[in-house]
């Protein structure tokens, strides 16, 4: 099937629509995206920073205690000695146990008596102070505690109390100190090495987790990985998301809209014009022209009018500048003229007075087809050229040789030329007089200056006197009111048409109008 | 990787206290014992006193694999010999209350998988050819001494080094008479005798260039080695 000029600029349409909604929904989407993502990742960077802070002040305070007990010169075992280990431990939670050694041997101390010697120390700082990392050595009723020694005093901490369980939420957390893991939360989870991630806030698609790395350091190495389900991202993140959606679905609705409605308001009105000239669908109507002074009608001005197929009606101000503006006038031109001679066929045939007018427009002009089509349907018709009377409008008329050729032609085949809105343009008399003309009609805004005692312009005046200095019949348009028809019959003006007599009706609507209008058939 | 902190040669007084790793303390001293241990320190035993145990002497051993043979014995002999289980955290924390105590001391420390090896300079030990501790050098015994006492389940082995001028018998001979003087100089410190063996290398282990005098210095130098008093792992 091949495609037609109408269904590719559909197709187009439709293509530019979809890529328009597809880039705006990626827009959006990478919007979202990026926002939910640093967002999370700001709000794990303060916690990761909190955990840090939290822990790193842990260590430096097991530090400082174990100093201060050293430093306390009191009798090892002593009550004040006990006494001592006791205060330090209780205002800390962290802290399990204190214990006071000789070499490898502990001889007292408060809270967990547990007998620690794990055989490798994790760190040995050049200080003195020894550092045994959470291990199966210091593990005590399933938690491996973390042991801090210095000279003869130790501290047991529990490193669990270094992450605060409050701020995890669903997040998987281990926290790093000096590259060794400390602890886990919750307890025993495997997590990635904190040198295996990138600083920040990844996402894996493979394992549907989002994985965040932070590294803090400040006085030693501390990380913080923190691991989360992709659905707990999603979770925390719906609201967002789905306000984004929302805003995001107005925005390509509205796009769709709009194209839409610049698709039929411009390319698609197009199409259908084309397909209405094409398919006969417009019809001719007819506004009786009707003698003023005995109120016979002398035939009628034909009238595009255009239904379209949703049943609109779409006005001649909006589709006759679209024709002429993508050359479809002359083809429109010819179907009205088709439309007149098989409605008034008859009706001319039987009543040779009448005419009918055509309105041409300069496109009509500037080739022969509508000299060539304007002939052989009259033939064809049976008619005589005079019963159309061709009306052209002031603007119409282009000067060119051709143009004035053609005019010539029409002329002498039969037909009489009438301008148009005649007093709209700007043409001189002279420039009037150069060309073969037969009718004047004088636009309704003059004959609307006709008022009820006066006349409110001067100027139907002249142009009543100008068309009558050119020899030019008149055919006044318009008229609404009674005495407008009698001021125009005492300036000697012969014709006219205006709603006071008819409104332009369909050509059944005509033919009776004729019909008891002039009284016979 | 198993750490192994090492102080700088050399009264690097300072350097100690700005190198002292990330858990490091303001604390520079390294013989303030009220600090460390809570305790008074012993009273200063001079160099110059009347040696207590010169009638018994000290067990000399040739060679590693005799000082490896005494040390069995040792083991087997001893009443509470340290478990095995506990080596590594003996060892440790020995080693980290070492460091601690003689970070500006000069003694260069390493830590070995079964033992810690301690390198006293040589010159301000002794002079050349003399096995006359130098008195400054007593008091950083003193600290090691001190130190030996709570953790007496370690084997201190003293192994005497001598530049390589003179014939090699008479260094050797030196080099064990230097490595002697300060056995005795532990024993007095309550280091009891059977903790002790002394090995002799003469010349023949140097650590610098015996072309210069500063590399002769150096080489007139006294190894402390503690081995753990715990039978070896079961094949």
């Amino acid at each position: 099937m091949k495609l037609g000029r109408r269904d590719k600029i559909y197709l187009g349409m439709v293509a530019t629509a979809i890529a328009g909604a597809l880039i705006l929904f990626a827009a959006i989407g990478g919007y979202v995206w990026f926002q939910s993502v640093s967002a999370e990742e700001t709000r794990l960077q303060k916690l990761a920073e909190r955990i840090g802070q939290r822990a790193e002040n842990a260590i430096i305070d097991a530090r400082a205690l174990l100093v201060e007990l050293n430093d306390a010169a009191l009798e090892p075992c002593s009550p004040k000695h006990l006494e001592l280990m006791q205060d330090i431990a209780i205002a800390r939670t962290y802290v399990r146990g204190i214990g006071y050694w000789r070499a490898a041997e502990r001889q007292c101390g408060t809270g967990l008596a547990e007998h620690f010697t794990p055989p490798k120390a994790s760190r040995i700082y050049d200080s003195g102070m020894i550092a045994w990392w959470p291990g199966e050595e210091t593990e005590v009723g399933g938690v491996q505690l973390f042991l801090m020694r210095f000279g003869r005093h130790d501290v047991v901490i529990d490193p669990r109390l270094l992450l605060n369980s409050d701020l995890l939420e669903n997040h998987e957390v281990g926290l790093w100190v000096e590259g060794l893991l400390m602890t886990t939360s919750p307890k025993g989870v495997v997590l990635p090495e904190p040198e295996t991630l990138e600083q920040g806030l990844t996402v894996d698609s493979k394992t549907q987790r989002t994985m965040a790395r932070f590294s803090l350091g400040t006085i030693f190495p501390i990380d913080v990985v923190a691991v989360q389900h992709i659905q707990e991202f999603w979770s925390v993140y719906l609201p967002t998301i789905l306000t984004f959606g929302a805003i995001g679905i107005g925005i390509i609705w509205l796009w769709i809209v709009i194209l839409l409605k610049f698709s039929r308001s411009k390319l698609g009105l197009l199409a259908e014009l084309k397909a209405a000239i094409a398919d006969r669908k417009i019809e001719a109507y007819y506004q009786p022209v009707v003698d003023l002074s005995t109120g016979q009608c002398v035939g009628a001005e034909s009238l595009a009018r255009w239904t379209t197929e949703d049943g609109s009606r779409v006005g001649p101000d909006v589709f006759i500048p679209l024709a002429e503006d993508n050359r479809l006038i002359s083809d429109l031109t010819i179907s009205m003229l088709h439309s007149i001679l098989t409605d008034m066929g008859d009706l001319l045939r039987r009543n040779p007075q009448l005419s009918i007018n055509l309105n041409l427009s300069a496109q009509d002009l500037e080739s022969d087809r509508l000299m060539i089509e304007l002939d052989s349907a009259i033939k064809q018709a049976k008619l005589k050229p005079a019963c159309i009377k061709l009306e052209i409008t002031e603007r119409a008329l282009v000067d060119t040789d051709e143009a004035r050729k053609r005019i010539s032609t029409l002329r002498s085949r039969g037909h009489t030329i009438a301008i148009d809105d005649f007093g709209t343009g700007y043409s001189s008399l002279s420039y009037l007089e150069s060309f073969e003309l037969d009718v004047l009609k004088i636009d309704k805004a003059f004959v609307d200056a006709i008022d009820t005692h006066a006349v409110t312009s001067n100027v139907i005046v002249h142009v009543i006197e100008v068309a009558k200095s050119l020899e030019l019949d008149i055919i006044a348009e318009g008229i609404e009111e009674s005495h407008q028809a009698s001021w125009l019959v005492k300036q000697g003006v012969r014709l006219g048409q205006g709603y006071f007599y008819a409104k332009p009706m369909a050509s059944r609507e005509f033919k009776a109008f004729v019909r008891k209008n002039n009284g016979k058939q | 990787m198993y750490l192994v902190a090492q102080n700088r040669r050399l009264l690097g007084a300072i350097k100690a206290c700005v190198i002292g790793a990330t858990l490091s303390l303001s604390a520079c001293s390294y013989i303030d014992f009220q600090r460390f241990y809570g305790e008074k320190p012993e009273p200063e035993t001079s160099a110059n006193a009347k040696p207590v145990a010169a009638q018994a002497s000290l067990k000399v051993v040739a060679n590693p694999s005799e000082l490896d043979e005494y040390l069995q014995r040792l083991v087997q002999t001893s009443a509470a010999p340290l478990s095995q289980d506990n080596v590594g955290y003996y060892m440790d924390v020995q080693y980290a209350t070492l460091q601690h105590q003689l970070r500006d001391s000069g003694i260069e420390l390493t830590r070995g998988n079964r033992e810690i090896q301690m390198i006293m300079p040589g010159a301000p030990t002794f002079e050349a050819g003399s096995d006359r501790i130098n008195p400054e050098v007593t008091s950083v015994l003193s600290v090691i001494g001190k130190i030996l006492t709570e953790y007496d389940k370690t084997l201190v082995t003293v192994v005497g080094h001598t530049d390589a001028s003179g014939g090699e018998a008479a260094n050797h001979a030196l080099a064990q008479r230097r490595a002697l003087a300060v056995g005795e100089y532990l024993n007095r410190q309550r280091i009891a005798k059977k903790r002790l063996a002394i090995m002799s290398y003469g010349s023949a282990k140097p650590i610098a260039n015996n072309d210069t005098a500063e590399g002769r210095a150096q080489n007139r130098r006294i190894e402390l080695i503690l081995k753990p008093i715990a039978a070896l792992a079961a094949k």
